[in-house]
């Protein structure tokens, strides 16, 4: 089957330097793809390329294919609207605003057989934020923080889901119940890229892993040999670690 | 001196001051920006209700709306010329720039209607309501009114419908919001529109009641930036308390003491409660409350 989204030559450079170098990555329909590596090696930056957005000011080169259609060249919230979405690291909610003005301040998918989540879908999926939907984002705690950041990313109706780092400061109960939630969505027909810090969490729950390093892509395959990959175990399947 | 008519002049001030800050309340609240040519704005505004009078025969209440709409046009406009900065926050060189807008503002304006005052007559202004010993015109009472009704809508539409919660969204975190598919430059020009309409009507409101001046902007843009730091940097409720007690110290400050050193004073609470307050003031988070 065509990619869903596909990454073709893509060079994103800090002031001259090059961050991360991607030759091609594709995503296929209904399938979980997890990033991992270690801080700074490009993966957060690789996911802001390809939603088109930064906090910071990078230069970007290359193409992002999204349905086959070139998107490089519109701005994040057209990706955004087109079905790139992202939610990026730290929160992805306004914490000033409710639980609920923050599901409905988004904008839904127009008439394009996508399918997005109702504010009562998300409540279905996560019963808690309904019990604080009137709320303010900022109240919330971490894990909620993050099913709210998720809630928002559904109701747009994603054709790629981009997470980054949704299980950063979680406690290791809920960052398997974050994840196994991802997996649902995907089993369901949801395209996912998950950039994961917790190797051993995201190896439970993703189809391929791809492993960066300084920016390159270094292995990538499906999880079932990768977590056999001696570069994967003797780095991030330490016992020490999870 | 009569209390009950100096605490009636006091309030119609305040609700001036109030109108001519709604603007730049929001712009402070949500786009985190500042505009200082926001007082040649004022100018603008009433002297486009006042040209318009002139050349078209238009009665006064026709030609606010078409001051309404110069003013939108011309906050548009000066978001589109500083798009960049804006999404930049970068504030110095928006305060340079806007600054910079003011000036070609008056300098436009004067050589467009001439260094002499002049009077945007309001059929209003000759209307006044008496009992016993204390008085009021239409006009005054149209201000207290249209500022009421302003401020309630602005606290309603920032509450309660989808552009409010843009601008809150925007208010918060810009870039977050670019990733809900909202075209945050589109926000912006929608807020700096509000701004130059805003204080383009409170111009056609506030200025019939003296004679106006292409060089008038500076002294509104001042007591403007008084009423939002008071208010507590572009918190809606806020502005329109402060642009209240502003009022009533300007009328009994003039009453008691002098009018000639009411804007020295002015400045005397202001950096008497900034000091004696820093904290709140510093941490006061535009819509957050």
């Amino acid at each position: 089957m065509s990619p869903v989204l596909a990454v073709e030559d893509l060079l994103v450079t800090h002031g001259g330097l090059p961050a991360v170098q991607v030759p091609a990555l594709a995503l296929a329909p209904a399938t979980l793809s997890g990033v991992v590596g270690a801080n700074g090696a490009g993966k957060s930056t690789l996911v802001n390329a390809i939603a088109g957005w930064s906090r910071g000011s990078p230069a970007v080169r290359g193409r992002v294919l999204l349905g086959g259609k070139d998107v490089s060249g519109l701005p994040a919230h057209e990706r955004a609207r087109r079905g790139i979405t992202l939610v990026p690291e730290g929160h992805g909610a306004f914490l000033r605003l409710s639980v609920e003005d923050n599901l409905r301040a988004v904008r839904e998918p127009d008439g394009t057989g996508r399918r997005s989540f109702t504010v009562a879908d998300v409540f279905a999926l996560f019963p808690r934020l309904e019990e604080r939907r009137v709320n303010p984002a900022g109240s919330l705690s971490g894990g909620e923080r993050q099913m709210l950041a998720l809630g928002r990313a559904l109701r747009m109706g994603p054709r790629v889901l981009l997470l980054d780092e949704p299980s950063i400061g979680l406690a290791p109960r809920l960052v398997l119940a974050l994840l196994q939630t991802v997996r649902r969505l995907v089993d369901d027909g949801l395209t996912v890229l998950l950039v994961e810090q917790n190797v051993r969490a995201a190896a439970e729950v993703v189809d391929t892993l791809l492993l960066l390093e300084r920016g390159r892509v270094v292995a990538n395959g499906p999880v079932e040999i990768m977590r056999n990959d001696p570069r994967i175990v003797d780095a991030y399947m330490g016992t020490s670690h999870g | 001196m009569n209390v009950l008519q100096q605490t009636i002049n006091g309030l119609i001030i305040g609700h001036a001051f109030a109108l001519v800050a709604v603007g730049w309340t929001l712009l402070l609240g949500s786009a985190r920006l500042v505009n200082f040519g926001h007082g040649q704005m004022y100018m603008v505004g009433a002297f486009v209700a006042w040209w318009v009078m002139r050349t078209t025969g238009l009665p006064y209440l026709l030609a606010v709306p078409c001051a309404v709409l110069a003013g939108a046009a011309l906050g548009a406009l000066m978001q589109k010329l500083m798009l960049r900065l804006t999404l930049q926050q970068n504030l110095v060189s928006l305060m340079i720039a806007t600054l910079g807008f003011g000036q070609l503002l008056e300098g436009a304006a004067g050589f467009a209607w001439g260094p002499r005052p002049q009077t945007l007559a309001s059929p209003l202004q000759a209307i006044e309501l008496r009992w016993d010993d204390v008085w009021l015109t239409a006009q005054d009472l149209l201000l207290v009114v249209a500022t009421i009704a302003v401020f309630a809508a602005l606290h309603l539409v920032l509450k309660r419908t989808v552009f409010g919660s843009a601008v809150r969204m925007v208010a918060e975190d810009p870039k977050l919001t670019q990733l809900g598919g909202l075209d945050v430059a589109r926000v912006y020009m929608g807020i700096f529109a509000f701004e130059g309409a805003a204080v383009a009507f409170a111009a056609c409101l506030v200025a019939p009641r003296t004679p106006i001046l292409t060089s008038m902007g500076f002294e509104q843009v001042i007591m403007t930036f008084v009423v939002v730091v008071l208010g507590g940097i572009g918190s809606v409720g806020g502005s329109y308390a402060a642009g209240l007690g502003l009022g009533l110290f300007t009328a009994f400050f003039g009453a008691l003491v002098s009018p000639a050193y009411t804007t020295a004073a002015v400045f005397v609470v202001l950096i008497a409660v900034m000091v004696l307050r820093p904290g709140e003031l510093a941490s006061a988070g535009g819509f957050a409350r």
